[in-house]
């Protein structure tokens, strides 16, 4: 005997909470139980629930970098493989960028949800795993120049086969990566949280039946795609276009260009990437679902910005992408790709927004730091012997808007994610932080200034660790918007034991990138400071209110100096960090 | 769509590893293509709703596409 639910707009809401409570639960079993700090701390990770075709139903979405890939990595399994693939009790693991997945570390992880033998669902799960083997410890090679130095791919294998470990697979996983045992842990968190995804919708599937909710699942993806249409329809048709230069691409110190074309025409967008430069050597290249992420983010930025229509396939619908292959907004295998996800897709995301104020002037912002700044260290910890790994970022400014300043510390638009904090950080890793702080003058001067950046000071604390890092905007800074002025960039300096004054890694070590580099290793005593970039202006400085520029000197947001250049107002000197 | 579409179905070994993207919006091709008259020679895309895209946006912007 089935509870009655009524698929009118009161029964719909419902359901639609119904399922996105499911996902959330999701994520907290990955919050809870991984070993990783970039899952329990970082929350790099999404939850969904899609349909037996891969569209998707509903999401605990941490991680909008993601949205194009889960619904895509699944789709693209299921015809690739066919849905006789998959069979009760499996648990498909897939991270080939090749296929939908967003860059290698990203793991999607499927569960096909069955009832009576019939498939009818999948729960899925996407985190990014913190070391998966490669060149460069945590993953993260900024000088890759081809993706089997950035880790072990895997395309659609299956972890469970009907409800038992697929110990081969296992096997070789396992022996691949450099922190098995987090791997371990990591996976099963993903799994438990399927697990419970599986056990939720088939409670909910037992108290309506199934044919109700696959009718509400699809009722729902239908509305959230005419209240989307319904957003673009209201904007004023016409072709919009914007262009960057993106600094280098790890591996050389050639700049390279995205070109953009927004077309709205009634209720649909375009996206067209043509004209972009072709794919480059190092792994500043997006695949195809990282391009399409960003297109979506930046559409929904303009047309739903409060979250009010639920986020499954159905928004996807109105939203068309033009992403030339071989081009570095979707690279063609061999191509290296890590940095493509994590430091090409934010500025893609400020590209179409610049590009898109031109109709809507009221919902976009100055470009962010657009960079995730990352930095992967590892090695053997003096106190326990074990070998660790991990992947950090810290927050960036982000643009000035219309309407208000730009946020602090935030990491990037596309990552939504959380820093690590310093105490767990400090007892899982043998690194003091010296240092943690906002940076003065960061913020670009603008009618409504721009977010401050960050800062951060490390002191290694063990024998040796070696380190990697992935920094971008540091020589083209974050620019304003409509008068507003560009950001302070990002650094990342070094200063040996005993030595007196902080260096760039390249003076130091000879790399090729002073800002992105592989597998530099320091010794005890060494220190790193390192500095994202801010968000941009938005808007003439000389518009700012005067009250307001006096405010941020004497919160130590905006030098004295900076106030009188940036905004020509005199105001009280209060003392701050550079 | 145009009359002359059709699918076309790909037999891949499963061991094959290389993947083909669509020549109008990027996105993967993967076990069947959809094959029409773009102009200037058979065009094989993802799906019907590219050569749409092809003909309403893509050929007017871009020019025709020569076939494969």
């Amino acid at each position: 005997m089935t509870d009655e639910l009524k698929l009118d707009s009161v029964g719909l809401h419902v359901l639609h909470n119904a399922l996105a409570n499911i996902t959330a639960e999701m994520a907290l079993v990955m919050m809870k139980t991984a070993y990783s700090t970039i899952f329990n701390e970082g929350l790099d990770f999404s939850t969904v629930l899609l349909d037996r075709t891969g569209n998707l139903i509903a999401e605990k979405n941490y991680t909008p970098s993601m949205m194009g890939a889960i619904p895509n990595t699944v789709r693209w399994t299921l015809e690739e493989l066919g849905e006789e693939f998959f069979q009760p009790g499996d648990v498909v693991v897939h991270n080939d960028p090749y296929r939908g997945n967003c860059h290698m570390p990203e793991h999607m992880m499927m569960k096909p949800i069955f009832r009576d033998d019939e498939l009818i669902a999948f729960a899925g799960c996407m985190g990014h795993v913190a070391e998966i083997g490669g060149k460069a410890v945590g993953s993260f090679a900024a000088d890759a120049t081809d993706c089997y130095q950035e880790g072990l791919r895997l395309p659609p294998v299956k972890l469970f086969e009907q409800g038992r470990y697929n110990e081969q697979v296992w096997r070789i996983i396992l022996a691949n990566h450099r922190t098995p045992r987090n791997t371990w842990g990591d996976f099963h968190a993903m799994i438990g949280a399927l697990t419970v995804g599986e056990r939720r919708l088939m409670a909910l599937i037992d108290r309506y039946d199934t044919a109700i909710i696959r009718e509400g699942a699809g009722s729902l993806i239908d509305y959230s795609e005419r209240r989307l249409r319904a957003e673009i329809d209201e904007l004023p048709d016409g072709e919009y276009s914007a262009a960057m230069w993106v600094e280098d691409d790890g591996v050389t110190a050639d700049p390279f260009e995205v070109k953009v074309k927004v077309v709205i025409r009634g209720d649909e967008i375009i996206a067209d990437f043509t004209g972009s430069s072709g794919q480059v050597k190092g792994p500043m290249n997006a695949v195809y679902v990282v391009a399409a992420s960003a297109v979506y983010n930046a559409v929904f930025c303009i047309t739903d910005p409060m979250m009010l229509i639920p986020r499954n396939s159905g928004c996807y619908r109105p939203v068309r992408i033009i992403a030339p292959p071989g081009s570095v907004v979707n690279c063609k295998h061999p191509a290296p790709s890590v940095g493509g996800n994590t430091d090409l897709q934010p500025k893609l995301i400020d590209l179409l927004l610049e590009a898109m104020a031109k109709a809507a002037p009221d919902k976009v912002a100055a470009a962010t730091g657009g960079s995730s700044s990352n930095l992967l260290f590892g090695g053997v910890h003096p106190e326990t012997g074990q070998f660790y790994s991990n992947y950090h970022y810290d927050g960036m400014g982000t643009g000035g808007t219309l309407s208000k300043d730009g946020n602090d510390a935030e990491t990037t638009r596309h990552s939504n994610c959380r820093n690590t904090p310093i105490e767990v950080f400090e007892h899982r890793y043998p690194l003091l932080t010296l240092d943690h702080g906002l940076v003065q003058d960061s913020g670009g001067p603008g009618r409504h200034r721009g977010g401050l950046a960050t800062y951060r000071t490390l002191r290694v604390m063990a024998d040796e660790i070696t380190f990697s890092a992935l920094f971008d905007r540091c020589k083209i800074a974050p620019p304003g918007l409509a008068g507003g002025k560009e950001s302070k960039g990002a650094e990342i300096l070094v200063r040996r034991a005993g030595e007196p004054e902080y260096r760039r890694f390249d003076q130091v070590f000879g790399v090729a990138s002073p800002t992105k580099f592989t597998n530099v290793v320091l010794r005890r005593g060494d220190e790193l400071r390192y500095r994202t970039a801010g968000g941009g202006g938005y808007g003439p400085p000389e518009e700012r209110d005067r009250e307001l520029v006096a405010l941020d000197v004497l919160d130590g947001y905006v030098s004295a100096q900076a106030a009188e250049r940036d905004y020509a107002a005199p105001v009280l000197p209060i003392g701050g960090r550079s | 769509m145009s009359a002359g579409g059709l699918w076309i179905a790909f037999d891949r070994p499963w061991h094959e590893t290389s993947v083909v993207n669509c020549p109008i919006c990027g996105r993967l091709i993967l076990r069947q293509a959809w094959e029409f008259d773009g102009g200037a020679g058979r065009i094989q895309v993802c799906g019907e709703s590219c050569e749409e895209l092809y003909e309403s946006y893509w050929k007017p912007a871009h020019g025709t596409m020569v076939g494969q």
